[in-house]
């Protein structure tokens, strides 16, 4: 068993660094089958000894497949780690602290907790006694976490020594395609409660369009929200709204010294969880009503009004997100450090209010040629847009983009995983997500900087977790109905409403650092909450 | 049976295997994992890397070697092939001339046409 000195003393950036490292000898390596293939005894050669020669070249082949799977294997397993020391020295370093401000004494080496405190009674002494215990269970489930994981890590670098990884009998691709321990061996449930939680199986589209004549003054506005809801149950919701409904930010807002402008009238979206369908629907139901519940003294600024109601409901809600528009430059409102917009290079960007984090949006083409390295004839890609995120300190912490699969892309992903069609009508979509933990991150930063949107995105293809769902989509008739605003002397609000629901049929994840994937069956999704 | 073998395309497939093996020689994944025995004092995992930092140098060198014998040979048949090419264009020559046929004509040479706007 670890102890806690040795926790402490563990760096895992040296885990993450050897991962990194070997993920770039594995692609070295995949990147071989042409030549592999081509050192093959050429077709015009069928002298009776040809057949020892291509045997030979067989043995070779099945060798270095057997060594691209130990490296990918290792690499994985290394990868995922480095984040479970990370949590566990986290955890302990919690149970430290805990510990220190209670006035315990924790030996580094046995964990033995000594209370050297007095107490007046014994009522006391057993609260202390208590929380003493709390303490010991925390460091123990962190030192445990650190074991299995080091468990986990000597068996899969034992396995490799030992020649028990098999790289099977197909390609490079195939051989280096390994998933990492936490998901070797499990059963549906288990990946589904590993991978799923977050996955969207059914995405709704709803958009409110409202139209009003308060006296003199015209309003129109449009709120659309798209919320999913997640295997997990969980509904997140982001609700965009149009500047007609006045939404906006006052002056700006500082960001790390720079200031992120966001003018009054531009748009803004609003991040939303709910623990229900029902209790996202009920939101929904109740923004109208709020956004035009106008007293008589505001009658002067009706406009203004509408836009300070929305806000006032919208914050009761507890937004986890308030995005607002604004604009990335070099001089202008606010600088995203080593990413060029001078001059006319402005970037479309948006500041959280409430995460108070910079996000820079991207385009990128996501390459078609997918696993396969040595078929250059496909090309085109599908076309995926998202985000580059900076914390406080504006440094890049995330990188994600979705679209749609279509074009050669469906072909290359309908060919590395059966049961996703992309033929025409079968509708699919393509997340892809990198955080800054990934040892792929840095190159994929860079990759963004220099303006390569589309190597960023292939990079987060081969490194990050991807998920693709093969999907169908059922429009909502609009439907108009007439809220009651009672206020004597105005007419009522028009709202129309309607939207589209869009079922996943099947979803399929490759884990952050593997690159396997791994089919979900969308029922067990839903049945999963 | 025919026998039949093109020793530039035996050649280029050795050729091939060379690059492979010069690639895998210089993978050397082992390297990768010698900071981990510092990194994770009182771990199973530093102990094991070390094992596997020893196994990956030998394997990898072991099928870089393996691989440019593979080569070498390829590189052999070539040879041979073309000499035995060579030694049965000596024999059909030697072979010519014992039965007094005349030497094939070359083939004609063709002038150069005259590009356009050209002098």
């Amino acid at each position: 068993m670890v102890t806690i000195a040795d926790l402490l003393d563990w760096k895992v950036a040296e885990v993450r660094g050897a991962a990194e490292y070997l993920a770039n000898r594995r692609s070295r390596i995949a990147d071989l089958e042409g030549d592999l293939n081509a050192a093959k005894p050429p077709a015009s050669w069928n002298t009776p000894n040809v057949e020892t020669v291509t045997s030979a070249h067989q043995r070779l082949r099945s060798r270095l497949l057997d060594m691209a799977a130990e490296v990918s294997d290792v690499q994985v397993t290394l990868l995922e780690c480095a984040g479970l020391f990370d949590e566990a020295v986290k955890e302990l370093n919690r149970a430290l602290d805990h510990a220190s401000r209670e006035g315990f004494t924790v030996s580094l080496a046995s964990g033995v907790i000594m209370d050297g405190n007095t107490y007046p009674d014994e009522a006391a002494a057993n609260a202390a006694e208590k929380v003493r215990h709390q303490i010991r269970d925390a460091i123990n489930a962190a030192l445990q976490k650190a074991d299995q994981a080091d468990t986990d890590l000597a068996a899969a670098l034992k396995a490799a020594a030992d020649g028990k990884v098999d790289g099977g009998s197909g390609s490079l691709s195939d051989a280096i395609t390994q998933l990492p321990p936490s998901l070797d061996g499990l059963d549906k449930s288990e990946i589904i409660r590993k991978l799923g939680d977050e996955i969207a199986v059914e995405t709704v589209s709803a958009y409110l369009n409202a139209e009003a004549e308060f006296m003199k003054y015209q309003i129109e506005g449009a709120a659309n929200a798209t919320y999913s809801v997640t295997a997990s149950g969980k509904v997140v919701m982001d609700l965009t709204l149009e500047a007609g409904f006045g939404m906006g930010v006052e002056g700006g807002t500082e960001v790390a010294g720079a200031s992120a402008e966001a003018s009054v009238g531009v748009g803004s979206t609003v991040g939303l969880k709910f623990d229900s369908v029902a209790e996202a629907e009920k939101f929904l139901s109740g923004l109208d009503e709020a956004a035009f519940d106008l007293k008589f003294y505001e009658f002067g600024a009706v406009p203004a009004a509408v836009g300070a109601n929305i806000i006032d409901y919208v914050k009761d809600h507890d937004p986890e997100s308030w995005k607002v528009g604004a604009y990335a430059s070099a001089g202008g409102e606010f600088h995203v450090p080593g990413f060029n917009m001078e001059g006319e290079a402005r970037g479309d960007a948006y500041y959280d209010i409430v995460k108070q984090e910079v996000g820079l949006k991207v385009q990128a083409e996501l390459s078609g040629e997918l696993g396969d390295k040595d078929n250059p004839t496909v090309s085109a890609g599908a076309k995926v847009e998202g985000e580059i995120k900076f914390d406080k300190d504006r440094a890049p912490s995330e990188f994600s983009v979705a679209g749609s699969v279509n074009g050669s892309l469906g072909a290359r992903i309908a060919n590395e995983i059966p049961g996703f069609s992309h033929k025409e009508g079968a509708g699919g979509d393509i997340q892809l997500k990198v955080d800054k933990d990934n040892p792929a991150f840095d190159s994929i930063v860079r990759a963004a900087q220099s303006g390569d949107m589309n190597k960023a995105a292939d990079l987060a293809f081969d490194h990050g977790q991807v998920v693709i769902r093969q999907t169908s989509t059922a429009e909502v008739s609009g439907v108009v109905k007439d809220v009651d605003v009672d206020l004597g002397q105005v007419g009522g609000v028009e709202i129309d409403a309607g939207g589209s629901v869009t079922s996943a049929n099947g979803v399929w994840v490759k884990p952050a650092g593997s690159n396997k994937f791994v089919g979900l069956s969308p029922d067990d999704l839903r049945g999963s909450e | 049976m025919s026998i039949e073998v093109v020793p530039e395309e035996v050649r280029r497939a050795g050729r091939r295997m060379s690059d492979v093996a010069d690639v895998v020689g210089d993978a050397k994944p082992g390297e990768g994992l010698k900071g981990l025995a510092g990194a994770l004092p009182g771990s199973r995992s530093a102990p094991a890397a070390a094992g596997l930092v020893e196994a990956w140098a030998s394997r990898f060198k072991d099928w870089h070697a393996d691989a440019l014998a593979h080569h070498d040979a390829l590189l052999k048949c070539a040879e041979y092939y073309e000499a035995e090419d060579q030694k049965a264009a000596r024999e059909a020559e030697e072979f010519r001339r014992q039965i007094g046929l005349p030497a094939p004509a070359a083939p004609p040479i063709q002038p150069l046409p005259t590009p356009p706007g050209g002098q």
